[in-house]
């Protein structure tokens, strides 16, 4: 009897510890898609010049929450990449966090994720908090658009990977 | 068995809400940039001024010619996307001739010189996408004798951008 615990008592234990761990795992939801649109009012001066080679979104359109973490001090990081549908190549896609949240349930640590940084199609670490947050704001940057641009609408998703650290 | 169906149900309490919480730890957005069709020119003066008032003895009288003014022209068509016409909006006087030449922003071919009248002609084809200003207009204004003495008239040339066909 004692002998059928012992051979149990590891694999009862790693399983438990995998649903301790995993259980309070934070969760990440967001809201909002961001459409920008590029017409000729954006010439930098008219007729004979190039558009205006950067364009900012709205930080209002796009939010960012963080749920199911532990406690306030329970920590967690978001990554992000990119995964390209329609997208030029001659196009960068910058991203930075536009809002600061420090709420009673959570915070984000500042000053994380509040300067652009690219977006490319690898996982990249992009800011941390802890706890519960909801309303952060994402604000995103396009460079490289030009006249030499086919007019055509072009897509990429962002997904975001809360992590629990 | 009756311990086998105990290990069973506990791998599954332990591992249900794991995969619940995975399932949640990332969130997409779309980011889309919609690039409109660009097609912008425009000249360096609104209005220009030619009078024929001489002639060589035996001739007819001499023609006047005005380098004066330029255009400037963005788009962000195809290759060999665009042409530009000229067209007038009245007919010159009678044994008048107005003609008019482009020069070609890169990429593209000036058609040389033509006849204005109020049929739109072809005077730039060829045109990539561009953004460039400068670029020549020159207008030639003849009459021969037969016209006589003719009071100013305005005439009003426009330049557009058309589909190439």
């Amino acid at each position: 009897m004692i002998k059928k615990i012992f051979i149990n008592l590891p694999v009862i234990a790693l399983l438990f510890l995998c649903g301790r761990m995993n259980a309070h795992s934070p969760s990440i939801t967001a809201t909002g898609s961001v459409s920008m649109t590029i017409t000729s009012a954006d010439l930098q001066s008219g007729a004979g010049s190039d558009l205006t080679s950067f364009y900012e979104s709205n930080p209002a359109s796009v939010t960012v929450a963080v749920s199911g973490a532990a406690s306030l001090a329970d920590e967690w990081l978001i990554n992000v990449h990119k995964t390209d549908s329609t997208w030029h190549n001659n196009f960068h896609l910058y991203i930075r966090r536009a809002s600061g949240e420090d709420l009673p349930t959570g915070h984000v640590h500042e000053p994380t994720g509040t300067t652009y940084q690219e977006v490319t199609g690898s996982d990249q670490y992009f800011f941390d908090g802890s706890g519960n947050i909801t309303g952060v704001q994402m604000q995103f940057k396009v460079s490289g658009v030009s006249v030499q641009i086919p007019p055509a609408n072009y897509q990429t998703t962002i997904t975001y990977t809360v992590v629990d650290i | 068995m009756k311990r086998k169906l105990c290990v069973l149900s506990l791998v599954s309490l332990l591992l249900l809400p794991a995969g619940l919480v995975q399932a949640s730890n990332q969130a997409t957005q779309t980011v889309t940039l919609a690039v409109s069709a660009i097609n912008e020119i425009s000249v360096s003066a609104a209005t220009l001024s030619m009078t024929v008032s001489a002639a060589t003895a035996g001739s007819q009288p001499t023609a006047v010619t005005n380098t004066a003014t330029t255009y400037a022209l963005t788009t962000n068509c195809a290759t060999d996307g665009k042409k530009i016409t000229a067209i007038l909006n009245t007919a010159v006087p009678t044994n008048t001739t107005l003609k008019i030449t482009l020069a070609a922003p890169t990429g593209a071919s000036s058609e040389g010189q033509k006849t204005l009248t109020t049929s739109a002609v072809n005077v730039v084809t060829g045109v990539d996408a561009v953004a460039e200003s400068g670029i020549q207009i020159s207008y030639e204004f003849s009459a021969t004798v037969a016209a006589g003495v003719v009071s100013a008239t305005d005439v009003v040339v426009t330049l557009t951008i058309a589909d190439t066909v």
